[in-house]
């Protein structure tokens, strides 16, 4: 049981291994607009949207265009998402007669989906009609998924591109990443989640008398239960591959109709990872040198390696409050042992950690198991892997970038400590760009801390955490960390359906989605005009062990330096008051 | 009326992003003319097969 669990690790890691140069090479040839597989089928439909939509395949947008265009879809997005939530009832595919949605809520759901955050202030089977799910959330799955991926594709060009001022088509890239990569990809995985058992149908909820309830007919109890209906299986892709996390079930992969068994289980978190890693690989494909993606991938799978075997042995290991009691945690022959409170019996301590932390390093967010059950350190982790940035690997497209703008902070300092200009791949960097960079990497940590001190000052916002001292502290800090970092992940003790939940973790996405794309397409814009210097033997490697540490190191050190005080309040110091009797 | 103010709230921040962009901009400063002017012209695609 022990060894079937930790099993589940080891596949992910093998099928990472051996899906990112098979999708990152393919994603190169998506992004150069050269010759690419599926051609013959892409291209014609690719030629009908760019007409429908009025598109020119040959215009170039300089940075502002593109991300003024990304905003562009985005606010329109917003806006029919809310008024499709506000009207549901009086729309078809509604056959639980649904009521609309509140005006907070609806206000919320719609920034959330749209941003690519899916945090659910809601039960989705009981609030949101089937129409609302396909026509709302997974319409916005693929589009927020491709502006990703977008930003992803401009801001390379941006390190490629020389004495120019433009970066690439945004909505060439958006069809593309649609059409060529996240619909051949969901169709294929949503016929195999619909062979595993997955659900997907238009069933209205059904109410059943359980197999208990008729066993004690004598005695005249009852027992009923409502077996939900729905298109899952069309869905739990696009959540998956997009980074999206927002499930049909408010339970989200916990749900069985959603992950029927381990093996979708290992299936859908290597699916959240698949595309995160393979762009560094396009990434090295399109600057010619995959140095500088083995750089990027190793950082990354490093960090995101570490953080899936601790949470793993913290878990698998137990929780000493448990124990107290006398649960057993120790591993049998039908248990897998560990702290198994909060989390699902099949997957097991490791499988919960697993997803857990794959869910938390990109920015999917799904969960298939209680966090706020884990030991503090054990969700202490996932909650530092958000804080990262987002960016071991980060989200489709999103990772990439995030993990670039580390390199070029990278690249600066050490420049400077060993008394050489500071370039990367030729392009000097200079004060203009590191301002960037700066206001990059502060945004989030100024977002994060506001709203979660305000939350825990105001009583009314404190009164919706279930808990109180250092756990409502990480309570708190996790459900706004999650809404900026356009995560999703929920720590499960926030009963967030308030009017003040609702607005400011809809506001913390918001800016957290837009206060970061612009200053990252706004240093690619920068990147592009540059002209290119020749790399001689005094300049500043990139691509070394050396850089590829100092570049980890940096990673953790920034988050160390902006979260820090605010990990030691929560789950550190409970932590150590739990275990250690401070 | 609840929806009027998510409304104008959804306004007000899509405002703000576009100051945001706005302000970065104004921090790189403008193009240099002969790189607007290329821009302009449908820009070259100068993008170098390796570094």
């Amino acid at each position: 049981m022990v060894a079937a669990s930790w099993a589940q690790i080891v596949v992910v890691f093998a099928l990472l291994v051996i899906s990112t140069p098979i999708l990152g090479n393919y994603l190169a040839k998506v992004y150069r607009n050269e010759e690419a597989p599926g051609d013959r089928v892409f291209l014609p439909v690719e030629r009908l949207v760019y007409r429908l939509l009025r598109i020119d395949p040959q215009g170039e947008q300089r940075w502002t265009a593109f991300v003024g265009s990304a905003m562009a879809l985005t606010f329109v997005g917003v806006l029919l998402n809310y008024l499709l939530f506000r009207i549901q009832h009086l729309l078809p595919g509604n056959p639980d007669h649904l009521p609309g949605v509140s005006p907070a809520l609806a206000f919320n759901t719609a920034v959330s989906f749209v941003t690519n955050t899916d945090w659910q202030n809601y039960t989705g089977e009981s609030t949101l009609s089937q129409f609302s799910q396909m026509f709302a959330l997974v319409v916005h799955q693929f589009l927020s998924a491709a502006i990703g991926m977008a930003l992803a594709a401009a801001f390379i060009r941006g390190v490629i591109r020389t004495r120019t001022t433009t970066l690439g088509n945004f909505w060439v890239d958006i069809v593309r990443s649609i059409v060529r990569v996240l619909v051949p990809l969901s169709f294929v995985f949503a016929i195999v989640l619909l062979a595993a058992g997955v659900i997907d149908n238009f069933h209205a909820t059904r109410v059943v008398a359980t197999i208990s309830s008729m066993s004690s007919s004598a005695t005249g109890a009852t027992a009923q239960q409502s077996i939900p209906g729905g298109p899952v299986a069309s869905m739990v892709p696009i959540e998956m591959i997009g980074d999206n996390g927002g499930g049909y079930f408010g339970a989200n992969m916990a749900h069985p109709f959603q992950n029927p068994n381990p093996v979708i289980n290992v299936l859908t978190i290597w699916l959240a990872a698949s595309i995160p890693f393979a762009f560094p690989w396009a990434y090295g494909r399109l600057v010619g040198s995959m140095r500088q993606a083995t750089v990027l991938i190793v950082a990354m799978a490093t960090l995101y390696a570490v953080s899936v075997v601790v949470v793993a042995a913290l878990e698998a290991h137990g929780n000493s409050h448990l124990a107290q009691f006398g649960i057993a945690q120790y591993p049998t022959g039908t248990n897998p042992g560990g702290n198994l409170e909060g989390k699902d019996l099949r997957l097991g301590a490791t499988g919960s950690a697993l997803n857990a932390v794959t869910m938390t390093s990109t920015s999917t967010g799904g969960v298939n198991s209680a966090v706020e059950s884990y030991t503090p350190l054990g969700g202490g982790l996932p909650l530092s892997d958000m804080m990262l940035g987002e960016v071991i690997p980060g989200g489709t497209g999103t990772g990439l970038y995030g993990m670039l703008i580390f390199v070029l902070i990278t690249a600066f300092i050490t420049g400077l400590m060993v008394g050489r200009t500071p370039m990367y791949l030729g392009k000097r960097l200079l004060a203009g760009d590191m301002t960037l960079a700066a206001i990059y990497i502060l945004v989030l940590p100024i977002t994060v801390l506001s709203f979660a001190g305000v939350s825990l000052l105001l009583p009314s916002a404190a009164h919706q955490i279930s808990t109180t001292g250092p756990h409502a502290v990480t309570e708190a800090v996790y459900a706004y960390t999650s809404a900026a970092h356009n995560n999703g992940s929920a720590f499960a003790g926030l009963a967030g359906n308030t009017l003040w939940y609702n607005s400011t973790l809809a506001l913390a996405m918001w800016i957290g989605r837009f206060f970061e794309i612009v200053p990252a397409l706004a240093l690619a814009g920068s990147l592009a005009r540059k002209r290119t210097y020749t790399v001689t033997a005094g300049t500043l490697r990139t691509d070394t062990p050396l850089f590829t540490a100092v570049l980890a190191a940096i990673v953790v050190i920034l988050v160390g330096l902006t979260y820090f005080p605010v990990l030691a309040m929560g789950p550190l110091a409970e932590h150590f008051s739990g275990h250690f009797g401070v | 009326m609840l929806d009027v103010v998510f409304v104008a709230l959804l306004v007000g921040l899509a405002a703000l992003a576009v100051g945001f962009a706005v302000a970065c901009d104004r921090l790189l400063g403008p193009d240099e003319p002969v790189l607007a002017e290329a821009g302009r012209a449908g820009a070259p695609r100068t993008e170098r097969e390796s570094v």
